[in-house]
């Protein structure tokens, strides 16, 4: 029991026993910002419009996540992934299940990598949406923004017609897929593959030749590949200063390795090179899609059921004894899997994200730890900033591209 | 200078400043129905047919709203300093020829308040107090970062309005004279080159001043691209954000009633105001003030915002030299005399 | 009937125990495993072989060391630190009470690799940060879950709840899920109060 009458030693830090001298100004970019991203809390010392010393401050929206899994039985844990990372929300899913497949040493059947693979391209294209939109949004181009939520509307529209929630789909089960996949939706993917390009060109007509988004943005915000790799970098943060990390080619998962695409790599490092990575990586997704519908077998099992740490064929459930009663046991008790522990990655939209899960053989996770990719990019806002002017700042927390979810969890 | 004709002047001002309001307040409609349609949504359509009336809502609400004064702002500073700008706005259009002459109920009425004959000096001049209103606001608001703002956009628009001004050298140079009224005579003659015959519009023998009118026009209005003072706001507290209610709006129609105004200049200086290639009229100003009008919200809809010090850097380093190599060009030209100018 | 066949509950026979991202499964053949027991021989403790995954468990007070060698050596380069976290075992073994775990990364030879130190409550541990930079906030949200304080870090201060928040470390296993206080959501009635909230028993 905790003792209250003794506080916990806090070890303060220098930097807040540091009181500005008279030439430097504290400004505080508060937790509520028009800039969105969240709920994120940058402390800056200025020295006239120069930023000398940047402190950013989260934990505004940690819900406790990683505690929570360790109440929460494994297949019941998914829901709460959904919601690190809301705009990406398949994407977690899949970290999550990939993860917990790997502890229990399953794998999905054929049909539900196609369609895991589909739905995470989808995703990421959705999640690189709403970055350009508000980054283009807080460097002042109004209308990119527009442009770019119509477009992921269509995305959210396959999400819903196939899981039928838009936003935090809790869309990837241990195993598979347990509901069949409607028939309307390949072509309904396929024609958003069809329109997606002049969509994508449309932004670039507005914003890559553009000399205002060309003054604002190159040269802002370098770093370079040593530093990156030193500060933990994944995804476009990473590869925009140069460095060939992406672990769908690194260490391919689901079905990866049979299709074939480019990760597209930057030269100077800075917010102009990070902004054309990810356009690329948008066209690239699309290119993935489009190589899995042609691949994708148009039936087979999509759940691999004869495993015992999945859940039960649902006419099974209804129509035999057994498996109703296992079906009851599957979701009250839950299932347990090897002790261990694993520790699986995948290339979420912002850049690695890793579960590692320790398991004591019970049904409850022993502890669920999330490796965010923006927790780990936003902590060289500081190095970025650098030398930055204050409007700057702005295009350096667009371009880390974060959503508060994640990095608080 | 007898009664009657002060009567008449102050008449037409009157109706004058009542259109101008009811301009402003419609300009608000056309902008965020525009700017919707740009941006592939539809904008304001429920309050009233085609969202119509949609500015008096707005106007009621803001109305309604408390009026807030910080504690530590300098009261009589910080109530007077948004009513200085939205007075001095409107000013700008007395100079603006209307037309010419009607004759009603037997007396010569001249379509503008007023015809000074150093009209474009003092448009000039009514910028330059025009940052007073922003200054005093910023400082009054007794916040730093509103003084800090407040600064920051009267250097951006002062530095713009010596831009504005060269731009415009050009013009008076082939024109002769800083009459508005006389100007737009000018531009009613033709201008011969080889076999065509076009208009004496000084877009056509003024092209430059006319790209760097447009672009200093947009930097004094504080409008995007040129908005960071204003869209900073987003960062820092612009100059305007400790107003509430109708103080605040008054400061942001002025930026309205500003635009207005620059668009009705802009159409008078380089357009040829009621020139047209048939009925000359009132009605070819408003079009061509109108053409300006979503010029600018065109320009807010597409193009991102510059940095504050990208912004300077365009005025001083870029735009300034060209305005004075206008000048220079121009008045080599009049002096050999090439042509019909 | 059902058709459903049941896979025996062992931890073998998968497709994910070949896949060769984490080096070679058998520990004698793993490069960092033989370096490492090599040049390390007092601290190095165990290694541990799960799916592909190879762990290797060392003393806490030559953390850093190993991390630094892992990382510079010619031969395994491992140069991206993954992550950085604590498990408490409170529930699992007497003590070491906590095990901090370094995930590696080797970009140029695209291998995996697990380190962890075992540490007992009230104990330090070697900081990376001199090493990699990436370490500075992925030790404060230990220091903030767990209250494990690392030694050498130059800022090291709650990251996720408040800094002078001083009810406890969250993540630890004896501290509950609903925390110690129960606090009074702010609604319409009410107000957020700006009191702190009422203690409660202990419970789940």
């Amino acid at each position: 029991m905790i003792d209250f009458s003794q506080p916990t030693p806090v070890i303060l830090s220098e930097v807040r026993q540091l009181t500005p001298t008279r030439r430097e100004l504290v400004l505080n970019m508060g937790p509520q910002h028009p800039s969105t991203h969240g709920v994120l809390r940058v402390r800056l010392t200025l020295e006239g419009e120069t930023v000398i010393a940047c402190d950013p401050v989260i934990g505004y929206l940690h819900r406790g996540v990683e505690k929570l899994g360790e109440s929460h039985r494994y297949a019941q844990f998914v829901p709460w992934t959904d919601r690190t990372d809301y705009v990406a929300a398949p994407s977690n899913n899949l970290g999550y299940v990939l993860a917990v497949e790997k502890l229990c040493g399953i794998q999905a059947p054929e049909r539900a990598q196609y369609w895991r693979m589909i739905m995470a391209e989808l995703t990421r294209i959705a999640s690189h949406l709403v970055w350009l939109g508000t980054h283009a949004l807080d460097i002042g181009a109004l209308s990119v923004s527009l442009y770019t939520f119509r477009d992921r509307e269509l995305i959210l529209d396959i999400f819903e017609k196939f899981c039928g929630a838009r936003l935090t789909t809790n869309m990837m089960e241990i195993g598979g897929f347990s509901r069949e996949i409607p028939p309307d939706l390949p072509e309904m993917v396929r024609s958003f593959c069809r329109y997606f390009p002049q969509a994508i060109r449309q932004y670039k007509d507005l914003l890559t030749e553009n000399p205002i988004w060309l003054g604002r943005t190159k040269g802002v915000g370098v770093i370079e590949p040593e530093v990156a790799i030193n500060y933990g970098l994944t995804g476009a943060c990473l590869r925009g200063s140069g460095v060939n990390y992406d672990v769908r080619k690194a260490m391919p998962y689901l079905l990866y390795d049979r299709v074939e695409f480019e990760v597209p790599l930057g030269t100077h490092g800075d917010v102009y090179d990070r902004y054309l990575v990810r356009m690329e990586e948008m066209r690239q997704s699309i290119r993935i899609i489009e190589q899995c519908l042609e691949q994708v077998p148009t039936d087979g099992p999509l759940m691999a059921y004869e495993s015992q740490y999945v859940i039960p064929p649902h006419k099974n459930v209804m129509t035999t004894a057994e498996d109703m009663q296992r079906h009851f046991i599957w979701v009250i008790k839950g299932f347990s899997p090897p002790k261990g522990e694993v520790y699986h990655a995948v290339e979420h939209s912002k850049g690695e994200l890793g579960y590692y899960i320790v398991s004591d053989g019970s049904p409850i996770p022993y502890r669920v730890r999330i490796r965010t990719p923006d927790f780990v990019n936003l902590q060289s806002l500081p190095y970025m900033a650098q030398g930055a002017m204050l409007a700057d700042i702005v295009a350096l927390i667009g371009t880390i591209d974060i959503v508060l979810g994640s990095v608080d969890r | 200078m007898d009664w009657q004709r002060l009567l008449v002047s102050y008449l037409f001002g009157f109706v004058l400043l009542n259109i101008l309001l009811g301009l402003m307040a419609y300009m608000t409609w056309f902008e965020r129905r525009v700017l919707a349609r740009m941006q592939h949504r539809i904008g304001p359509n429920r309050t009233g047919p085609f969202g119509l009336l949609q500015p008096i809502a707005d106007g009621i609400k803001l109305l309604a709203k408390e009026d807030i004064v910080p504690a530590n702002a300098d009261r009589l500073v910080f109530l007077v300093a948004p009513v200085l700008s939205f007075a001095l706005a409107p000013l700008g259009a007395v100079v603006i020829p209307f037309g010419d002459s009607v004759s009603l109920f037997g007396l010569e009425i001249p379509l503008l308040v007023a015809d000074i004959n150093v009209a474009v000096l003092y448009v000039l001049a009514l910028g330059s107090v025009g940052v007073y209103g922003i200054i005093l606001g910023g400082y009054a608001s007794g916040n730093r970062y509103s003084l800090l703002g407040a600064l920051r956009s009267t250097a951006q628009v002062i530095s713009y309005e010596l831009v504005l001004g060269l731009s415009l050298v050009g013009v008076l140079i082939l024109s002769g004279s800083l009459s508005l009224l006389d100007i737009m005579r000018e531009q009613q003659r033709s201008l011969v080159i080889g076999p065509l015959t076009l208009p004496n519009w000084y877009i056509l023998s003024q092209p430059i001043a006319f790209a760097l009118f447009l672009i200093a026009a947009v930097a004094e209005t504080n409008r995007a691209p040129f908005d960071l003072p204003e869209a900073e706001t987003e960062l820092v507290a612009g100059y305007f954000t400790e107003y509430s209610g109708f103080r605040f709006s008054f400061y942001f129609l002025a930026e309205y009633i500003n635009m207005i105004v620059i668009s009705l200049l802009a159409a008078t200086l380089f357009l040829g105001g009621i020139d047209g290639p048939f009925a000359d009229g009132v009605w070819w100003l408003v079009l061509k003030a109108l053409f300006f009008l979503f010029f600018y919200v065109w320009l807010r809809a597409t193009l991102p915002r510059f940095r504050y010090d990208q912004l300077m850097g365009l005025a001083w380093k870029v735009l300034l030299p060209l305005a004075l190599l206008n000048i220079a060009i121009t008045g080599l030209v009049r002096l050999w005399g090439i042509g019909a100018l | 009937m059902s058709d459903t066949r049941l896979q025996p509950a062992t931890s073998e026979s998968s497709p994910w125990d070949t896949t060769g991202y984490w080096g070679p499964t058998d520990p004698e053949q793993h490069p960092a495993v033989r370096l490492v027991r090599e040049r390390f021989p007092d601290a190095f403790r165990e290694v541990v072989v799960f799916r592909d995954e190879v762990t290797i468990r060392v003393a806490r007070q030559a953390l850093r060391e190993v991390v630094d060698f892992l990382r510079t050596h010619p031969e395994l380069r491992y140069n991206h630190l993954t992550d950085i976290t604590a498990v408490d075992m409170l529930y699992l073994r007497e003590r070491p009470r906590f095990d901090v775990v370094v995930q590696l990364y080797s970009i140029p030879r695209r291998q995996r690799l697990r380190v962890k130190c075992g540490v007992e409550d009230g104990e330090t541990v070697p900081s990376l940060v001199p090493i990699f930079a990436g370490a500075n906030w992925l030790e404060r949200e230990c220091y903030d879950m767990f209250g494990i304080v690392f030694e050498g870090h130059p800022d090291l201060r709650r990251i996720l709840l408040p800094e002078d928040w001083d009810e406890g470390h969250p993540l630890r296993k004896d501290y509950p899920l609903r925390g110690y206080r129960d606090y009074v959501q702010p609604g319409f009635d009410s107000p957020a109060p700006r009191v702190r909230g009422t203690l409660r028993r202990p419970g789940p």
